[in-house]
């Protein structure tokens, strides 16, 4: 009974990564490091939270991540993504706009699925390995807003980025 | 000694060039204010070059102030349609594409440009309402009918999942006595089946809108590359001149 059971998931895994590939491959790759740093700041700016859910996620970012060993494939992070839209959409938009992400999202790299995403490379925060990931701003998933095509785009971010570096 | 006047212009092009050339923009800034405090009278050549040099390398935020106060010439008209179509101001864009004389030297480029942004970008548009209709109705289908079909079979497997496990164990208990009945695992099923089902919900119409960003988003990503084409194209900085 075991195996059928374990067979029925890998041929639904196979037909998923199958399925996956023949998405629309967006097949653009910034040289550019990317990290969480405008969502932090963002996050430090609108007051951050230490009660309640907002205060939960603080707590797993600053003492049980860092010990996982597990690395979010996204940018931003899927923590900061939630932090950030807890205190920028409010909570129920922001819980709606976080389970969105972890649970229809999170595990597409899983199945090298990102076909759908602009691919980026990103450093961990951890071990400062260079990996790559997919670029999915809160920005660009509030759907009780009216969204710009600029949302979606790595460029707009990296730009915005460079433009407050120190030296530039 | 202090340097003839003349001398000290040149020197100041070639400091200017030099840190343009290597891409030191702190620099480049230093020298450009120092030019034009001492000579105001070629405020407008200097202020050209170094306008060409933020345009190439898409400092967008630092050419604003520059852009407003620039002489109306063809070339600062072209910035400027770059520079607005960057912040998503389609209007203002093409209206400065539109006032570039006819002896302007990439005519038929700014035409092109024109043209693409006034037209609507050619894609398929996906409908979010419909998209909303067909996951209420099946979960995961709004998705696949989106283009994502790895988010819809995710959606279609977490609601089955939950949605049995909610059936069943409900199926369950209400088999029971009445007295011997327990409602938490019911209870924890159902929870997380109208939990998956409203996510779903919400990830049909975000990923029908993210579609249509997206493609809407890679046309003007490759006017935007364009522009900086044409911009980038003409330089000679190692002959120290700039021909655009």
């Amino acid at each position: 009974m075991m195996s059928v059971k374990l067979s029925v998931i890998l041929i639904l895994l196979f037909v998923m990564r199958v399925l996956v590939s023949s998405e629309f491959d967006f097949g653009w790759e910034e040289p550019v490091l990317f990290n969480n740093g405008y969502y932090e700041q963002r996050i430090s700016e609108t007051g951050e939270n230490s009660s309640g859910v907002q205060g939960m996620i603080a707590h797993y970012r600053s003492h049980e991540s860092p010990w996982r060993g597990t690395h979010c494939p996204c940018f931003p992070t899927c923590s900061a993504y939630m932090q950030y839209s807890l205190s920028e959409y409010g909570f129920l938009k922001g819980m709606l706009m976080g389970v969105d992400r972890l649970y229809l999202r999170e595990n597409r790299t899983l199945l090298e699925g990102a076909n759908f995403y602009f691919k980026i490379e990103r450093r961990n925060y951890i071990d400062q390995e260079q990996r790559s990931g997919m670029y999915d701003p809160p920005e660009a998933n509030n759907i009780f807003g009216e969204n710009d095509w600029r949302t979606v785009l790595p460029y707009f971010y990296f730009i915005r980025e460079r433009d407050k570096m120190p030296g530039n | 000694m202090v340097p003839k006047s003349d001398e000290k212009l040149s020197a100041g092009f070639d400091a200017l060039y030099s840190a343009m050339l290597y891409n030191r923009r702190m620099e480049s800034e230093t020298l450009f204010e120092d030019i034009i405090g001492s000579f105001p009278e070629k405020k407008n050549e200097v202020t050209g070059y170094y306008l060409y040099y933020l345009m190439k390398l898409s400092y967008f935020e630092k050419s604003e102030e520059l852009l407003k106060d620039a002489e109306n010439n063809d070339k600062t008209y072209f910035y400027r349609s770059y520079k607005y179509l960057h912040d998503n101001s389609l209007k203002e864009s093409s209206d400065n594409l539109s006032s570039i004389s006819a002896d302007f030297k990439y005519k038929n480029e700014s035409d092109t440009l024109f043209q693409m942004i006034n037209q609507e970008p050619g894609y398929d548009k996906k409908y979010k309402s419909l998209a909303f209709m067909m996951s209420a109705i099946l979960p995961g289908s709004g998705q696949y009918y989106a283009g994502s079909r790895f988010d819809g079979i995710n959606a279609l497997s977490f609601n089955l999942i939950t949605g049995i496990a909610t059936y069943s164990s409900w199926q369950y208990e209400l088999t029971k006595d009445k007295k011997d009945r327990n409602y938490i695992l019911p209870g924890i099923a159902s929870l997380s089946f109208l939990g998956f089902y409203f996510s779903n919900l919400y990830n049909s119409v975000n990923i029908t809108s993210k579609t249509n960003l997206y493609k809407e988003g890679l046309y003007y990503q490759k006017i935007l590359d364009r522009f900086n084409m044409i911009i980038s194209d003409q330089e000679y900085f190692l002959s120290y001149r700039i021909d655009f």
